[in-house]
């Protein structure tokens, strides 16, 4: 049948009850990573108690970044399909991926302060999630300014996906102009990482409940977005038999 | 080829006849140049540091004010509608509509960069200076055209696609602010050459296609 | 599917189409053949899809669901249609000569016939004229200048007779009984009875929900 129309039945029923099971997941696993990381692990050799910071800002940063490609993989889906529940994840995921793209810039700012001694700091990944930041916030303008949520759906698309291919050009373009950049390697267990074995698992706790939580925050966002199209599409239908 | 000929000529005479900005981006350019030292100060030094970014992004500013009307005009009066019964490929029409704009609008912008490097006090203008700003706004109008192509149907688009093309922007000026700053300084040519010029490139590449798709929207 | 050799003498197939906008369903299940020399009429009330048919047989939206077939002869130019929208494809800096002459290019056509058609239209005092300062009717004769210039054997007509004088109208009612007289097909949204009478008409009304 038509893909405008296109009922996600079977989408809706499956996540009426994944939905709470995916909440109670993040919430223990974030209590979890959070607890841990403030009451068990000693500060920071340099940085001292402010390290915590991190258990927040680098699972916003993955996480916004999972959000972004989320966004694009159904982007490149709809274009593809036609199917207009692609088209329902990547608008419900986009708010998402901008609140948690906010999130980095700022707890990445508060955590610049004690650091860096400032605000800000044109450090190479804080610059590239500025400008991806932008990118989520012009994709989100664009699809307000549409009337028609098919046009809307179509122009957010190829956006995104032009977007996409733009991301790595722009961090690597931030990467190679910046002299000033932190070192990378937070996630790495192995190898002479800053960061030892007494970080890494409270962060990884943080990160997966925080990347469980993006999965709940969407499929919540994209049930009402499917029910606010089911809403239209009925009303659309009674104006029609009464005029 | 008569046929995509056709359709170049006639954007170039429209805008040329339509004074849709034929120099009003070289001279928004023109006055963001002369109104920084007003700002900053016209200490020799201080300007001479500027100046690349500062062309750079003057650039990008100066392409943004006629740059959602590459697909407008011949939107809104029906006339992209009989070019795609024309039967040639849009991806094609669209390119040839934004080089065309660029011919008129952004490449005025590149001849003008030796007079504002004189104005911004730098060591050494030859006319090498217009390389990468030649490049760079080549790519800007090919980026700046998918903006332009996505909003063409939305009234009053101009601010949207400010936002929406800036992120797209980044690269276009590291690279070329870093390489004019090379020639600026009396230096060989450095890698920002080589990247900028990828970058066109893969604008080459990916913009028609979006535009193209984005113009099949109704 | 466009069908390069006319064997058959049917112009157009539409086979189950269907139309949607926003989201409202304008009319499912639309069949339609149209042959070569046939003059077919689209009716319907206002919001029933006439528009958004033409538009979709032109090829310039996409259908929601189902297929159109076209059978072009080898030697028509581009994608063989011409369609006549509500706007009529001038930028207001044109003239009607060089607007023309673009679309003779355009289509690898020979500009002879440009000056033959402004002729025939009544725009030979008007062809080196900017087009903001000629009236909707005027506009409207350049547009279907278009159709002598660029001969294709499909034409789309969507109101063809608004904004037209009353010599205008008798101009299109000759210019559409020669292209079905040297086996053209038309298929045209009417309001208003025309001179010329269609053989067959197309209610998109009767395809509604």
């Amino acid at each position: 049948m038509f893909s405008t129309f296109a009922n996600p039945h079977r989408f809706m029923s499956l996540t009426r009850p994944l939905l709470p099971i995916l909440t109670v997941v993040a919430a223990v696993m974030l209590a979890a990573g959070w607890i841990w990381a403030i009451g068990f692990v000693p500060d920071e050799k340099y940085q001292g108690p402010t390290v915590q910071i991190m258990y927040v800002h680098v699972p916003a940063a993955m996480v916004s970044l999972a959000a972004y490609s989320t966004m694009a993989i159904s982007s490149l889906l709809y274009l593809i399909l036609k199917h207009s529940l692609a088209d329902v994840a990547a608008k419900s995921a986009a708010p998402i991926a901008a609140a948690l793209s906010f999130i980095c810039l700022v707890t990445g700012s508060l955590w610049g302060r004690p650091t860096w001694g400032t605000y800000w700091i044109w450090d190479a990944r804080l610059t590239s999630m500025l400008f991806q930041l932008f990118l989520i916030l012009g994709y989100m303008a664009l699809r307000s300014a549409f009337q028609r949520e098919q046009e809307a759906a179509r122009a957010g698309a190829i956006l995104c996906l032009v977007g996409a291919v733009n991301l790595p050009i722009i961090k690597f373009s931030v990467e190679w102009w910046n002299t000033l950049h932190q070192p990378a390697g937070f996630i790495s267990l192995t190898g002479d990482s800053s960061l030892t074995a007494e970080f890494f698992w409270p962060l990884m706790f943080n990160l997966i409940g925080m990347m469980v939580l993006f999965g709940a925050f969407l499929i919540a966002t994209m049930r009402s977005e499917v029910y606010k199209r089911q809403y239209e599409a009925k009303l659309a239908r009674l104006n029609r038999s009464t005029s | 080829m008569k046929g995509i000929l056709a359709i170049f000529r006639r954007e170039l005479v429209l805008a040329w006849a339509g004074g849709s900005g034929l120099f009003l981006p070289a001279a928004f350019f023109a006055g963001t140049i002369f109104l920084a030292p007003l700002g900053v100060g016209a200490e020799p030094g201080l300007l001479s540091r500027l100046a690349p970014g500062l062309i750079f992004v003057a650039l990008c500013l100066a392409s943004l004010t006629t740059l959602e009307r590459i697909f407008q005009a011949d939107l809104e009066v029906g006339a992209l509608d009989q070019q795609r019964l024309s039967g040639l490929s849009m991806e094609l029409i669209t390119v040839v509509k934004v080089l065309a704009h660029w011919l008129v609008s952004g490449l005025p912008i590149a001849l003008l960069t030796p007079v504002a490097a004189v104005f911004m006090r730098a060591d050494t203008v030859t006319p090498m200076t217009i390389l990468p700003v030649f490049l760079g706004s080549i790519t800007i109008f090919l980026w700046g055209g998918v903006g332009a192509s996505l909003t063409a149907g939305l009234r009053r688009s101009g601010p949207l696609v400010a936002l929406l093309v800036l992120p797209l922007f980044v690269p276009v000026v590291i690279f070329g602010a870093e390489e004019l700053n090379h020639i600026l300084t009396g230096q060989t040519f450095g890698a920002g050459l080589t990247l900028l010029a990828a970058n066109t490139l893969a604008a080459l590449a990916i913009s028609p296609f979006a535009m193209a798709l984005a113009l099949k929207l109704e | 599917m466009i069908n390069r050799d006319s064997d058959g003498q049917m112009a157009l197939k539409l086979r189950q189409l269907t139309a949607v906008r926003g989201y409202t369903l304008l009319f499912s299940g639309l069949d339609f053949d149209l042959a070569y020399g046939e003059f077919a009429a689209l009716k319907g009330p206002n919001g029933a899809g006439k528009t958004t048919l033409l538009r979709m047989v032109a090829g310039l939206i996409a259908a929601e669901s189902g297929e159109i077939e076209y059978s072009i002869p080898d030697e028509a130019p581009a994608r063989g249609i011409y369609y006549l929208g509500h706007e009529l494809g001038l930028r207001p800096n044109e003239t009607p000569l060089s607007h023309l002459r673009d679309w003779a290019d355009m289509h690898h056509q020979p500009r002879e016939r440009i000056l033959p058609a402004i002729d025939r239209l009544g725009l030979t005092s008007r062809r080196e004229v900017p087009a903001w300062s000629l009236s909707a009717g005027q506009k409207k004769r350049v547009a279907l200048a278009r159709s002598l210039v660029v001969p294709c054997p499909i034409w789309l007509l969507d109101e063809p007779a608004s904004s037209l004088d009353v010599g205008g109208q008798c101009l299109l009612c000759e210019l559409m009984t020669e292209h079905l007289n040297s086996n053209g097909a038309i298929l045209a949204a009417l309001h208003d009875p025309m001179d010329l009478e269609p053989s067959r008409v197309l209610d998109v009304g009767a395809f509604a929900p």
